[in-house]
């Protein structure tokens, strides 16, 4: 194949992403006669800058040769900083316009996202999820992307997705010498995600795991304080399997995120359980909550609709554990920095672990503690107040005792205490949908007053817990959010004095708080 | 430079240049110099303007001469090409950036390697 004829104006769309959502990128090209050179512009970055080189070579080895000329690439918006290798491919296909081997108008609707080798071939890209709904949105009618993408971008329905092996295969479609088959969704394994773990496997340990089913069943923060080997680290794991499966609306979202972070498995299907991220105590501030000089989200963001489980949380830089206040409060995070500011979500659970103390043994029934009263305070002092305040549920886990250990008897499968999750879940979500909500930890303070009314007994309770405790009006809204989980777990509407009782003793159990 | 090597790159650019009348190609200047620097030839073939650098070498000990015409010296005939086509008048056409490598042998062995296209204007990209 040779170019030839008219030299013309040819566009075509690519897509980059911003944030966690897709954005359409024009791709305009155009040669004309002239002193021959190539010039993209358009706020290119270095990787999209490169993609010349691979374009031209991946055209030639396509056994395509183009004349040299004045060729100028523009991609629109052209304020925004591009990133994305995925605009390879629609930069290759608008070159191919212009010189009138494709047909200008085949070209011109379509949605071209995938990386080119110097060979020709197609490679899939991160971030393809969210330019799929992107071009769902603005009414694209085909989108091509590379063979690996293509169960990704099928998750969007109503989309006509097209794999491509190689540019070859795509000109020959584009030019009708091939007809192309629409890509169609394998059978979605909807079957349950399975767990390696359960709590069947854990003995004893009856009041953290109530906790646990607590904390799963109002999406509640929590706080295990325990000597070394009690099993802070065990319990957590296990709280996945409790947890009620993701909605569809859930997953999609979850997966987004791990689209753009590139971080779907290969062959990258729906994600269908809950994140648990457990970052590493030396994880620095923008691993946390994102960052970069075009920000790419962190842990707070990859834990969205899962947990962020913060094991030895005192060993946790000052500064890394600060910068959770915001997301936790409102379930997402706003990173600015020179060249981009961008908001994640980031609706977590997060749940903590940490030894009472340096050496481990404060408050235990038979290891003696040899920490010095300052140096416990030093340890305890590194969780600010504000933070502590956050955490909904904050308990103690002791020893298992060894009659506990030795029992034969198995303990409660997970199976049996998620259909309670999933039950008390239930009652919430069709409480909070019309406000957007699906637990009660999202509650804001007008609702609380709203849903978490107290009978006249549990206010009892809590008038009492206030003088005896001296508890800030947060606190109030704490315990009223953790008693109305209690009463869905309970299955009542109301909620009455036990229920108080228990949020009370929940709240404040690890006695770190005043 | 000695005249020796004058001499040499003179009868490299005398051989480019026939080898490209051979092939259909119109010399339509030679040695055009202009403040902005020189190029060796500029060619017309169709309707395409070819602007071609000869270099000549007696070994590659050196480097391939193609290799010589290095970023700075392709900045320097771009700049030279645009004089040409702005004095010649022509607006709007098809043109293109030759390297023509003459390895001088000893005697008859002369051989003479043609690079179309060899470069291109960069862009800011």
């Amino acid at each position: 194949m040779r170019g030839g004829g008219d030299l013309l104006f040819a566009r075509t769309y690519g897509a980059a992403t911003q944030g966690v959502d897709g954005l359409l990128i024009d791709v305009e090209v155009d040669a004309s006669a002239g002193l021959p050179g190539f010039d993209l512009v358009g706020l290119p970055d270095t990787a999209v800058r490169e993609s010349k080189e691979r374009v031209r070579t991946a055209i030639r080895n396509s056994g395509i040769r183009l004349k040299q000329e004045k060729v100028t690439i523009n991609l629109a918006p052209a304020g925004i900083r591009k990133d994305s290798p995925g605009l390879d491919l629609p930069m290759a296909v608008g070159l191919l316009a212009a010189y009138g081997i494709v047909p200008t108008e085949k070209a011109q609707g379509c949605l071209f996202a995938a990386e080119l080798s110097l060979e020709g071939e197609c490679r899939g890209i991160s971030g393809i999820l969210p330019m799929a709904v992107c071009a769902r949105e603005n009414g694209i009618k085909a989108f091509f992307v590379a063979k690996e993408n293509a169960r990704e971008a099928l998750l969007v329905e109503g989309l006509c997705v097209y794999a491509v092996a190689n540019l070859g295969e795509l000109v020959a479609f584009l030019r009708g010498d091939l007809v192309p088959e629409p890509a169609k969704a394998s059978e979605e394994n909807a079957d349950e995600p399975s767990w390696d773990d359960d709590f069947a496997d854990v003995q004893g340990q009856f009041q953290a795991k109530r906790a646990l089913e607590i904390a799963a069943a109002g999406g509640h923060n929590l706080l295990m304080v325990g000597v070394p080997g009690s099993g802070k680290t065990m319990l957590a794991r296990r709280l996945n399997t409790i947890l009620p499966p993701l909605t569809r609306e859930e997953a999609l979202e979850v997966t987004k995120i791990y689209s753009i972070a590139g971080m779907l498995p290969k062959e990258g299907g729906l994600v269908t359980r809950r994140p648990f991220r457990s970052p590493h105590h030396t994880i620095s501030t923008s691993a946390m909550i994102g960052g970069g000089s075009i920000p790419r989200p962190g842990e707070v963001t990859l834990a969205h609709h899962g947990v962020l489980f913060l094991d030895e949380l005192p060993e946790f830089s000052k500064r890394s554990l600060e910068v959770l206040r915001e997301p936790l409060e409102d379930h997402q995070i706003t990173i600015s920095r020179a060249q981009a500011k961008l908001t994640f979500p980031s609706s977590f659970m997060m749940i903590a672990a940490m030894n009472p103390c340096p050496c481990g043994f404060y408050g235990d029934a038979t290891h003696p503690c040899d920490c010095t009263p300052g140096e416990i305070k030093r340890y305890t002092r590194r969780l600010s107040g504000p933070l502590l305040d956050r955490v909904d549920l904050q308990i103690r886990v002791s020893r298992v005792e060894y009659k506990d250990l030795s029992s034969s008897k198995r303990a409660e499968s997970s199976d049996v205490i998620r259909e309670r999750v999933i039950a008390a879940r239930s009652r919430q979500i069709n409480r909070l949908r019309k406000h957007g909500l699906f637990c009660n930890a999202q509650m804001n303070h007008q609702l609380i007053r709203r849903y978490a009314k107290l009978d006249r007994d549990a206010l009892k309770i809590m008038e009492f817990a206030f003088e005896q405790y001296n508890l800030s009006a947060r606190s109030f809204d704490r315990i009223a959010k953790v008693a109305r989980t209690i009463a869905d777990l309970d299955g009542k509407d109301t909620i009455e004095a036990g229920h108080v009782a228990e949020a009370v003793q929940l709240r404040n159990e690890a006695g770190t708080v005043t | 430079m000695t005249m020796a090597t004058k001499r040499l790159g003179r009868a490299g650019e005398d051989l480019a240049a026939a080898y490209l009348e051979e092939r259909d190609y119109r010399i339509a200047a030679r040695n055009y110099r202009v403040p902005a620097g020189e190029i060796d030839i500029v060619a017309v073939k169709g309707r395409t303007v070819i602007f071609v650098e000869v270099k000549t070498r007696r070994s590659v000990r050196c480097g391939t001469p193609a290799q010589a015409v290095g970023w700075y010296k392709q900045q320097k005939i771009i700049r030279t090409a645009y004089w040409f086509l702005q004095q010649a008048g022509i607006s709007e056409c098809e043109c293109r950036f030759d390297v023509m490598e003459v390895y001088a042998g000893e005697g008859e062995a002369w051989q003479v390697r043609h690079i179309p296209g060899a470069f291109e204007i960069e862009g800011r990209g």
